[in-house]
């Protein structure tokens, strides 16, 4: 669209200028006489901005808007160390603002530096703000394909600043970085030499730091996240294996050529795609995977000569991406070790490839990332101070303008950003750095079983910024449902789980059902549907609290109806085993619906785990309390401790009668006393989580007495409406149980009969008291059993990363709510309570279960 | 169809007229030429909106359609699209009618 100016335009300001003859059209309307076009409505119009009103304007104040000469000629290349630092902290300052839920044109893109890297001839700022663009970039793409991005919405409009923009390669920029890093030492050095101060080396150092900073972030990513997702601006590559994807044009004659070998084998002849276990199909077969191997080798290496060499920051000795530390690919055993022994060079280079994070690279990278950090936060203070010591929008600093990226901020009223200050930013980096060391070292570890799978992703997310709740989903599901792009889908982890804790027939190799083909069929139908489930309520960990909390909801339900496939898989095995004369009636099955049991336990899980998002966000009110945690104590809690008894006496069963119990064979002594050892250690976390489960049962009990007695003594004010108002709010808490059935679909009937709430507003109140403190005193002697078997069975239990730690302090956690529950009754009974505040506190660890304090 | 803000009577503020719409005075004709045109308006500040001016009342506040706000008319320059915007009278520095577009090839 050519340039018109705008002279050239026909002026019609005078219909606006009073006292003109024209203007006189507009003033003879009658008052509230619009005139509009024909389908004009005030109600659409309801939403438009009111131009030059600062509350909803965001362009108000914006008629000049800093550009990077303005902030050149303002003396942000002079040479002044400490303000340069001031500039870098306040820049991460920005990035975190952003992550925390501001916008990118109200916070990181108010340093005009960043929007014109290209241009910075600084030798320190061009390289931080090349890296910083680099890395919002890339976590932008991460949040942007992961698809959480509730907390960022209004950055997902399209970006001019990313559009029709090359961008140079990270490989670049680290170098870049690097070569700072060492000039910067170098000059330290000099300095201190030629003054004698070690404040030069500190403030050389506190800048190289962050340039280290920001190098390892990118790396880290890179060794994380799949190409594509990393760096989808940078010059469509395409992701064959190794770590540097190749170029387009490379892929298609590698495409061409793979094409041609198709065919040609197309025309040898075929081999049976039916597993055959004859030794005579497995040598036709191996030697059919040895030429494919030997011609994709071949293909691989004539593309690798032609791709970009590897960047000279990265070891020599590299290892390729697809030999991560995962342990479920070191028991996928045959087919890698036949591979293995026929390859000696280039095992990255097979059948188009799977990205798989680098977990061991991340590790030590990230172990490095955490020191930096730590440094970081402590030479904060060596950057030049605000005015009045405030940080507030850093526009005191050069670059910063809060309007300079005005044009970035979508049609919308203008909100306030909070900004955090450097030191609040840096202690936010120094916890993000945790976190992603603990996710370039735990996620292999979770894949165990569904628990630590499921337990592990809601601890992590709890307390995770938007960042690495993303990382977690892209380094779980780096390209598909596989798990770490690995060979293994969330399938084997709830195989593994059901196996080890339930032991179905049709997974027993010894019983008839695991040979009858419809079990085998309807057992993966309902495995196939357990997975879906599974991936979709992982990926539902990537949102914040609420959406989880929504995405629950309808994960509950589907459970519900995969309790129907598992009902098959129990129907037929009852039949088979009828048959087989091996029972004459389906309750003498020594596992018993125990597919059911498993499927139940898990939906009774997900229940618990929605309840604490609740508590988590704050939503439940006191004067709910008394159904809330009739609930959780009398529903939730009790049918977890049947299920786990019932997962208990299944394994007991199915040891007692399988043959290795019973063996006096002295070549399997060995492997039967392992057994037993394992599944004494099985039993003993089994009786630990069922104790725990019986405290917390006690535990809601007395609440529920608490609550009544605060109700009647009026320190919590119920609404109008009596018992009718009490149902409606029961109703809606419970709404989404609904569909699942009974014993987890609750009435306000049964409730109102089983904790004979009723008669507990009629009782004495010290006699009510004097239950609830009962409750306590029950739950803590339980739970100082629990603390003992603890101390006395620490090498038995599964202690081996810090998420069983956690596990195991969450019941220490409920020992010290106990206990102050019970001076709180101990309180209530004694003690005048007029003049003091009396509430309900909500420990940070476990807010589902609070501890009434008085003041 | 005429909007009319109640004049005292005890009905909604904003009703539709049941009759037949009113004969429009001269003066409502003629400010109804403005109306669905696309123009340029340099706010006080220094910004530029353009868009279809879909409203107006007899204060001139001007309410605008399909809006973009500008910082210069250079063409090369972004543009940040606002939606619909309204725009009072008194922030007006100048107001100029834009050409109609003019017909692509394709």
């Amino acid at each position: 669209m050519s340039h018109e100016s705008f002279s050239s335009y026909v002026k019609v300001s005078f219909l606006l200028i009073a006292n003109n003859p024209s203007c006189t059209n507009f003033a003879g309307l009658s008052v509230g006489e619009m005139v509009t076009t024909p389908k004009f409505t005030l109600l659409e119009v309801m939403s438009a901005i009111e131009l030059m009103e600062p509350k909803m304007d965001v362009g108000v104040g914006a008629s000049h808007l800093k550009t990077l000469d303005d902030a050149i000629a303002d003396g942000l290349y002079g040479d002044d160390m400490p303000m340069q630092l001031a500039v870098m902290d306040a820049t991460l300052a920005m990035v975190v603002a952003w992550l925390e839920g501001s916008s990118l044109g109200t916070t990181v893109w108010t340093n005009v530096m960043l929007a014109n890297v290209a241009k910075i001839t600084h030798p320190l700022f061009h390289p931080f703000a090349a890296g910083i663009n680099l890395l919002v970039r890339n976590i932008y793409s991460l949040v942007n394909n992961v698809g959480n991005l509730e907390e960022l919405p209004e950055d997902f409009n399209p970006q001019n600043l990313f559009n029709n923009q090359t961008w140079m390669h990270r490989r670049d920029i680290i170098i870049m970085m690097r070569e700072q890093m060492h000039a910067l030492e170098r000059q330290g050095a000099s300095w201190s030499k030629e003054t004698g101060s070690r404040r030069a080396v500190e403030i050389c150092t506190a800048c190289s730091a962050r340039l280290e900073f920001v190098t390892l972030m990118l790396d880290i990513m890179s060794y994380l996240m799949p190409p594509e997702i990393e760096n989808p601006h940078f010059d469509h590559k395409i992701y064959v294996g190794g770590h540097e994807p190749i170029s387009e044009k490379d892929y298609e004659d590698l495409e061409k050529l793979r094409l041609e070998d198709a065919e040609e084998q197309r025309e040898e002849p075929k081999e049976d795609t039916v597993e055959d276990t004859s030794p005579g199909k497995k040598e036709h077969k191996k030697n059919g995977k040895k030429q494919k191997r030997k011609k994709n080798k071949k293909h691989a290496k004539q593309a690798k000569k032609e791709s970009p060499k590897t960047s000279p920051t990265k070891p020599e000795e590299e290892k390729p991406n697809s030999s991560s530390a995962n342990p479920a690919e070191s028991e996928d055993v045959d087919d890698e070790e036949e591979y293995m022994e026929d390859e000696d060079d280039c095992s990255s280079c097979d059948d188009p490839a799977q990205f798989t994070p680098n977990f061991q690279f991340a590790a030590v990278l990230s172990d490095r990332l955490i020191q930096i950090s730590h440094l970081i936060k402590n030479t904060v203070i060596l950057g030049r101070r605000g005015p009045d010591n405030e940080d507030g929008d850093y526009k005191w600093l050069m670059p910063f303008d809060s309007k300079a990226c005005v044009r970035m901020i979508p049609a919308c009223f203008p909100r306030s950003v909070k900004y955090p200050t450097r030191m609040e930013a840096a202690v936010w980096w120094t916890e993000c750095a945790q976190r992603i060391y603990d996710l370039s070292r735990l996620p292999p570890k979770s894949t165990k079983d569904i628990n630590m799978l499921f337990f592990f992703a809601q601890q992590f997310t709890v307390k995770s910024c938007v960042f690495t709740r993303s990382l977690l989903q892209v380094i779980m599901f780096p390209t598909d449902a596989h798990l770490m792009g690995g060979n293994t889908t969330c399938a084997e982890p709830i195989e593994d789980s059901l196996k080890n804790n339930f032991m179905p027939q049709v997974l027993d190799k010894d019983s008839p059902v695991h040979d009858d083909p419809l079990a085998r069929q309807l057992y993966l139908n309902f495995l196939n549907q357990m997975s879906k489930l599974a991936v979709n309520v992982y990926s539902s960990f990537g949102c914040n609290l609420s959406r989880q909390r929504d995405r629950l909801e309808m994960a509950l339900e589907e459970l519900a109806h995969i309790q129907f496939y598992a009902g098959q898989v129990e129907k037929r095995t009852d039949e088979v085993m009828i048959a087989a004369k091996m029972i004459d009636c389906k309750e003498q099955n020594s596992s018993f619906h125990s597919i059911a049991s498993f499927v139940f336990h898990n939906l009774v899980g997900i229940i618990h785990y929605y309840f604490e998002l609740g508590f988590r966000m704050d939503l439940f009110v006191p004067y709910e309390f008394p159904y809330i945690f009739w609930f959780l104590g009398e529903i939730d809690a009790k049918w977890m401790m049947t299920t786990m008894e019932r997962s208990q006496e299944i394994q007991l069963n199915y040891w007692k009668g399988s043959s290795l119990s019973t063996t006096l064979n002295q070549r399997r002594q060995k492997e039967k006393q392992a057994r037993e050892a394992d599944l004494k250690r099985r039993f003993v976390v089994h009786q630990f989580n069922v104790l725990n489960q019986y405290a917390i049962s006690l535990i809601c009990e007395g609440i529920v007495k608490l609550s009544v007695i605060l109700i009647r003594k009026g320190i919590v004010r119920v609404p109008d409406g009596g018992d009718e108002a009490e149902r409606l709010r029961f109703e809606r808490r419970f709404e989404p149980l609904q569909n699942l059935g009974p014993p987890l679909n609750v009435n306000y009937e049964q409730f109102k009969a089983k904790t004979r709430i009723d008669e507990l507003y009629q009782v004495e109140m010290n006699d009510l008291i004097d239950a609830a403190a009962e409750n306590f005193n029950q739950a803590k002697a339980n739970l100082e059993q629990l603390d003992n078997t603890v101390e006395q069975n620490r090498t038995n239990l599964f202690v081996d990363t810090m998420w069983s730690m956690k596990r195991l302090l969450n019941s220490s956690e409920l020992l010290q709510i106990t206990k102050s529950n019970m001076v709180a009754c101990r309180l209530l009974k004694m003690m005048n309570l007029e003049g003091r505040k009396v509430e309900w506190t909500y420990p940070e660890q476990l807010p589902m279960y609070p501890y009434l304090s008085i003041k | 169809m005429q909007l009319k803000m109640s004049e005292g009577r005890s009905r909604d503020l904003i009703e539709s007229q049941a009759t037949e719409p009113a004969e429009k005075s001269e003066v409502h004709k003629k400010v109804q030429e403005y109306i669905g045109k696309r123009y340029e308006v340099q706010l006080t500040d220094g910004r530029f909106i353009r868009g279809t001016m879909i409203a107006t009342d007899k204060d001139a506040n001007m309410v605008f359609n399909k809006a973009d706000e500008r910082w210069t008319v250079k063409a090369d320059r972004p543009v940040r699209f606002l939606g619909q915007a309204m725009i009072s009278k008194k922030y007006v520095k100048k107001m100029c009618l834009l050409p109609d577009p003019k017909e692509t090839e394709i």
